[in-house]
């Protein structure tokens, strides 16, 4: 050991060597680390992206170390390296085939940073040999500071909950370099993730960490109206509500995806759409279903994960501030998303049963198609040349009113 | 279902297809990586289990394969590591057993004729395996209609 008081450098080296490592592990280790140093992503990013801690894989490049990559972690080295599985995994090594490794570590210790040498020669079975040198330098106790950009587009994401749902580092990285190719690093990532699992962050962007699989995950903090629908999202059940044109007083229905993949409303054995004035009302009908009506495939879960949850509802259609959002001289998109959320509702319910294919018809007219294909159009399918919406707005309204009385004679009667 | 990574699965489907193909059973098969009947069994079913990458060399070997003939494309899509339903690759499936059938052919086995039988040999289906006969079988057919195959005297040609 050599101590250098002046720089206060410690520096250790010792003298390894392993005998019959497997020659596959070493060579795949080799050829990724390879990869991931011409394209400068460190061995910090490396862990960071397999959803390790840091130094995971700082230990597993240790070629005296038994530690290699697990065959599980083949499947993504591909996407942090940005390259094929073919450049990482060896075509020419026979079965069983090994190597032995021979040589030094050197590590160097200062307040500043830590660095390991790895010097060291392969010995293949055919008695060639080929040298190696490594250097793995962690910087330590760098002031880590958060990209504004992408602090930002994280929290876009988080409100359009993207992380309602557990998400791998590397996930969020394909999508970002999806979306915005190179522009941000791994690191960049992994502070603005840790800023934004910091207990003093604003709690409508709080993310906390988990673990899936013995890699970390990044998922939202829930609070308990969002733990509601997205258990709702889970088993396809979601609580709706409809207010009549003429009353303020709501209907509370429930709107499923049934085991055929259609969207229904629930109905009772009798055909009629089960209504209720109550959210708890409607739920006891549904604890009780005294076969009164065709229970959804997932129904028993739904209710039983809903004992612990605030019954929340998803979609309230109320035609008349439809109505009185298509009266004001520009129709808001929030306006044109509630109608065409009401104009699909009918949809569903035209196309369960026989007995409401009537309604069909009504939403088959000139003025309410036009408004539909325009928000799909330009709003849902983002289309690349963006039309104005140009429209009839009185047959518009009329059609409207026509289509919700016949929708509301249908589930009232 | 069991689940596991995507690279695994297309190795487990990937070299079942080429065993198949080659009329290698999974005893033989097991022998020749040094594992026995029932690992292979196990690995190509959709009980629990993978190959691991230490073996790739030596199943390569048995499929007289290179390594890289086991892997997908460079040009897959990347994967996040997000575990996959095991789905294997299965003769009770008619475009799996299709897959066979063609492979099979493009390897010269159809250049002298071959009986219903001597194909059933060759895939290893027993009688008992009255299911994936069935499909073979009606896959057969649809290969004369479709003059992939022919028939001749009641065998079948390339």
């Amino acid at each position: 050991m050599e101590e250098k008081e002046d720089n206060q450098i410690i520096s250790i080296t010792e003298h390894l060597s392993r005998q019959k490592v497997s020659r596959i592990d070493f060579e795949i280790l080799v050829n990724f680390y390879e990869i991931c140093k011409k394209k400068k992503i460190s061995e910090r990013e490396v862990s960071f992206l397999m959803g390790k801690v840091n130094k995971y894989f700082s230990e597993i490049l240790n070629p005296f170390f038994k530690e290699h990559i697990k065959t599980e972690y083949l499947d993504i080295l591909p996407a942090i390296a940005s390259t094929g599985i073919r450049k990482i995994i060896p075509n020419d090594i026979s079965p069983k085939e090994t190597i032995d490794i021979r040589g030094t570590h050197t590590r160097e210790t200062d307040k500043y940073s830590e660095v390991d040498y790895y010097k060291f020669t392969v010995t293949y079975k055919d008695g060639t040999t080929r040298n190696y040198r490594w250097k793995i330098e962690v910087t330590k106790g760098s002031r880590s500071k958060v990209n504004p950009e992408l602090l930002d587009i994280l929290k876009k994401l988080i409100s359009r909950h993207y992380f309602h749902k557990p998400k791998f580092a590397l996930n969020i990285y394909i999508i970002l370099k999806s979306r915005f190719k190179n522009a941000f690093s791994p690191l960049e990532l992994q502070i603005a993730l840790s800023k934004l699992t910091n207990k003093s962050v604003d709690p409508e962007f709080a993310l906390q960490e988990g673990v899936d699989n013995m890699r970390i995950t990044y998922s939202k903090i829930l609070n308990e109206t969002e733990k509601s629908l997205e258990h709702c999202q889970d088993h396809r059940i979601w609580i709706s509500r409809y207010i009549p044109i003429n009353t303020y007083e709501g209907q509370f229905f429930i709107w499923y995806e049934d085991s055929d993949e259609n969207d229904k409303l629930l109905t009772s054995i009798d055909g009629n759409v089960l209504l209720s004035s109550s959210i708890e009302e409607l739920l006891t009908l549904l604890k009780s279903n005294n076969d009164i009506f065709k229970a959804p495939v997932n129904l028993e879960a739904w209710l039983s994960g809903m004992e612990a949850l605030p019954p929340t509802i998803s979609v309230t259609y109320s035609p008349k501030e439809i109505i009185d959002g298509f009266e004001v001289d520009s129709v808001s998109v929030n306006t044109l998303a509630d109608f065409v959320n009401f104009y699909n509702l009918v949809g569903d319910l035209g196309c369960q049963d026989e007995r409401f294919e009537a309604l069909l018809e009504f939403r088959e007219v000139g003025e309410l198609t036009k408004v539909w294909d325009y928000f799909c159009n330009n709003h849902l399918f983002k289309a690349k040349k963006h039309k104005g919406l140009s429209f009839d707005k009185s047959k518009f309204v009329a059609d409207f009113r026509e289509l919700v009385v016949r929708f509301e004679s249908n589930i009232f009667s | 279902m069991e689940k596991i990574t995507r690279l695994a699965l297309y190795v487990i489907n990937n070299s079942k297809k080429r065993r198949l193909i080659l009329g290698i059973s999974a005893k033989a098969f097991g022998r020749i990586i040094g594992k026995s009947e029932e690992f292979v069994q196990n690995i190509e079913s959709v009980r629990r289990g993978h190959y691991l990458h230490i073996d790739f060399p030596s199943i390569a070997n048995a499929l007289d394969w290179e390594i890289h003939d086991l892997l997908p494309p460079d040009n897959s899509p990347y994967s996040d590591g997000t575990l996959v339903d095991k789905v294997v690759f299965s003769l009770n499936n008619p475009l799996n057993a299709e897959e066979v059938i063609v492979g099979m052919k493009e390897i010269g086995y159809f250049k002298q004729e071959k009986s219903l039988n001597d194909i059933f040999e060759h895939l290893y289906l027993t009688e008992n395996m009255s299911e994936k006969r069935k499909v073979i079988n009606d896959l057969l057919e649809k290969l004369i209609s479709n003059n992939i195959l022919k028939l001749n005297n009641g065998k079948y040609l390339a």
